[in-house]
């Protein structure tokens, strides 16, 4: 145990029964005055104190990263992740709440006013409200697995079944032969599809795999040239750029250097 | 975990990397300027908002699945220019979202951006709406509305995966102008396929940047132009090394990028 551990584990002994009770109402308390100061405070202070903690939080992370670690590939702040990434997770399971009342509030008011289609808000309300029965009071039963598999899972299988058709559209306007570019790139589709499929294979399985400069000339060797030399170059670069892209906007975000929507907005307010 | 110890070459990288983007941004705000070159996607989002205006239909921003992340925070920043304009032109807007994280933020960028444009009555709560966090029921939930709603105008920017197609498609289907931008490169074809514009690769994190000419952000492009050339650099001596036979996998340049 290194000494920031022994230091949390003395500073926040293990908690059990009505201490743990207790703990947990302060804690929330502690979060409903924390809302409330940062709710009065002037936009300017606001926007510092949101700076400091997202530096702070980034920072964690940041040293996590760039301590040297050990055999077992830890080092003086990996035992804290997993209860950072916990943080996480209660503050993700708090707004779950925000948008299951934002369901509510748009279908409910489509019933009460009885606007076009309330019908289906009033589906969406009672299927709600049975998931949540099920799944809360019935988790291991027939009725549960039957909504959860027999019900859900087929309605997404359905609508992924739909994919296929839209692909078959958008292939049918990629593939359109209007310009130069549009030609290559519907030759090049034919190339890799035939290269993947049997009877593909089969139009020249005829020259030799390897070892004579004719075994390029096979489907399945182009289209693995294709894939492998000309596809995945270029799906690289787009990675490199957004790997950097992405590097730089986090910056942004850390040092609370970036503006525009809700950045801007905040510190501009007096 | 992964730890900059496993591989100092990358940590270093890395770390050279932010500290030329920092650099850059730093020279731009004390008065440097720096050119950026057109981005049609971008440019064609006044395009999109001036035919929902003829058309009087609404104008649809989707988030895709993004998170409360640096993607999701950047698909807000652009639909808040979005909304600004639109706000000018009375348009009708919504915006379903997949995240609750996202979606509270999303809730107040909408707020504030009416305001900024100073339409905040305009403002309606209703057209930022949470739908489902569950993929396909989330794909289901906006190809219905792009149905009903007939919208003239379709920005698709975010974290996107099967249902790109589907909401590409049933815009197609209704005949909006659509733009989209996602850095999941594997649907960057269905979108290129369906929409009218798509902004490709980091252009995607180049749009604040161009829509707000903010020195802030445009040294920070630069920054990442300059660090992409020395990825380049770098391609170029690795492929070299690997090709002249005296180095090949051996020498130590090649050593430093090789994954073990």
């Amino acid at each position: 145990m290194n000494p920031i551990q022994s230091f949390l584990s003395r500073a926040f002994p293990a908690l059990h029964g009505g201490a743990l009770a207790g703990a947990v109402a302060g804690c929330v308390v502690a979060c409903v005055i924390a809302v409330v100061i940062l709710q009065a405070l002037p936009g300017k202070a606001r926007k510092a104190v949101i700076a400091a903690v997202t530096f702070v939080a980034g920072l964690f992370y940041a040293l996590e990263f760039f301590l040297p670690a050990n055999a077992q590939d830890e080092n003086i702040l990996t035992f804290a992740v997993p209860t950072v990434g916990n943080v996480t997770n209660v503050l993700g399971g708090m707004t779950l709440g925000l948008g299951v009342l934002s369901l509510i509030r748009i279908h409910g008011s489509n019933v009460v006013k009885v606007k076009s289609g309330w019908e289906n808000s009033m589906l969406l309300l009672v299927s709600m409200v049975v998931m949540a029965v099920a799944g809360i009071w019935y988790g291991q039963t027939l009725f549960y697995r039957s909504l959860f598999r027999d019900v859900l899972n087929s309605f997404d299988a359905a609508m992924f079944a739909v994919l296929a058709f839209f692909i078959v559209s958008a292939a049918y306007r990629a593939f359109r032969i209007k310009s130069a570019e549009a030609t290559l790139l519907m030759v090049a589709a034919l190339v890799v599809m035939l290269g993947q499929i049997p009877i593909g294979q089969y139009l020249t399985h005829w020259l030799p795999v390897k070892g004579s400069y004719l075994s390029l000339l096979r489907l399945d060797n182009i289209s693995n040239w294709l894939l492998s030399t000309v596809n995945a170059p270029a799906q690289r670069a787009i990675g490199f750029g957004l790997g950097i892209g992405g590097l730089a906007i986090a910056l942004r975000i850390w040092l609370s250097l970036e503006r525009g929507a809700y950045f801007e907005a905040k510190a501009d307010e007096s | 975990m992964t730890h900059a110890s496993d591989k100092w070459e990358a940590a270093f990288l890395v770390a050279l990397w932010s500290i030329i983007v920092l650099v850059t941004v730093i020279t731009a705000q004390r008065g440097r300027k720096y050119f950026i070159r057109r981005i049609p996607g971008l440019n064609a989002i006044d395009e999109a908002v001036g035919r929902a205006t003829e058309m009087g239909r609404p104008i649809l921003m989707v988030p895709g699945l993004s998170g409360l992340g640096v993607v999701g925070l950047q698909a807000l920043t652009i639909f808040s220019y979005i909304i600004k304009t639109a706000a000018k032109f009375g348009n009708r807007i919504m915006m379903p979202v997949a995240d609750p994280a996202l979606y509270t933020v999303a809730e107040e960028v909408v707020r504030e951006s009416y305001a900024s444009a100073g339409r905040p009555e305009d403002f309606d709560p209703t057209s930022v709406y949470f739908l489902s966090d569950r993929q396909f029921a989330f794909a289901s939930g906006v190809a219905g509305t792009i149905h009903r709603e007939k919208v003239a105008a379709s920005f698709l920017f975010g974290d996107f995966f099967a249902e790109s197609l589907i909401f590409a498609e049933s815009g197609q289907q209704v005949g909006a102008i659509q733009v989209a931008g996602t850095v999941q490169t594997t649907q960057l074809p269905f979108f290129i396929a369906s929409c009218d514009y798509t902004i490709i690769g980091d252009e995607y994190y180049a749009a604040s940047a161009y829509i707000s000419r903010e020195p802030t952000l445009l040294g920070s492009l630069v920054g990442q132009d300059i660090c992409k050339g020395m990825m380049l650099l770098i391609v170029v001596l690795g492929t070299l090394a690997l090709s002249i036979k005296p180095l090949g996998e051996k020498f130590f340049f090649v050593q430093w990028f090789t994954i073990k």
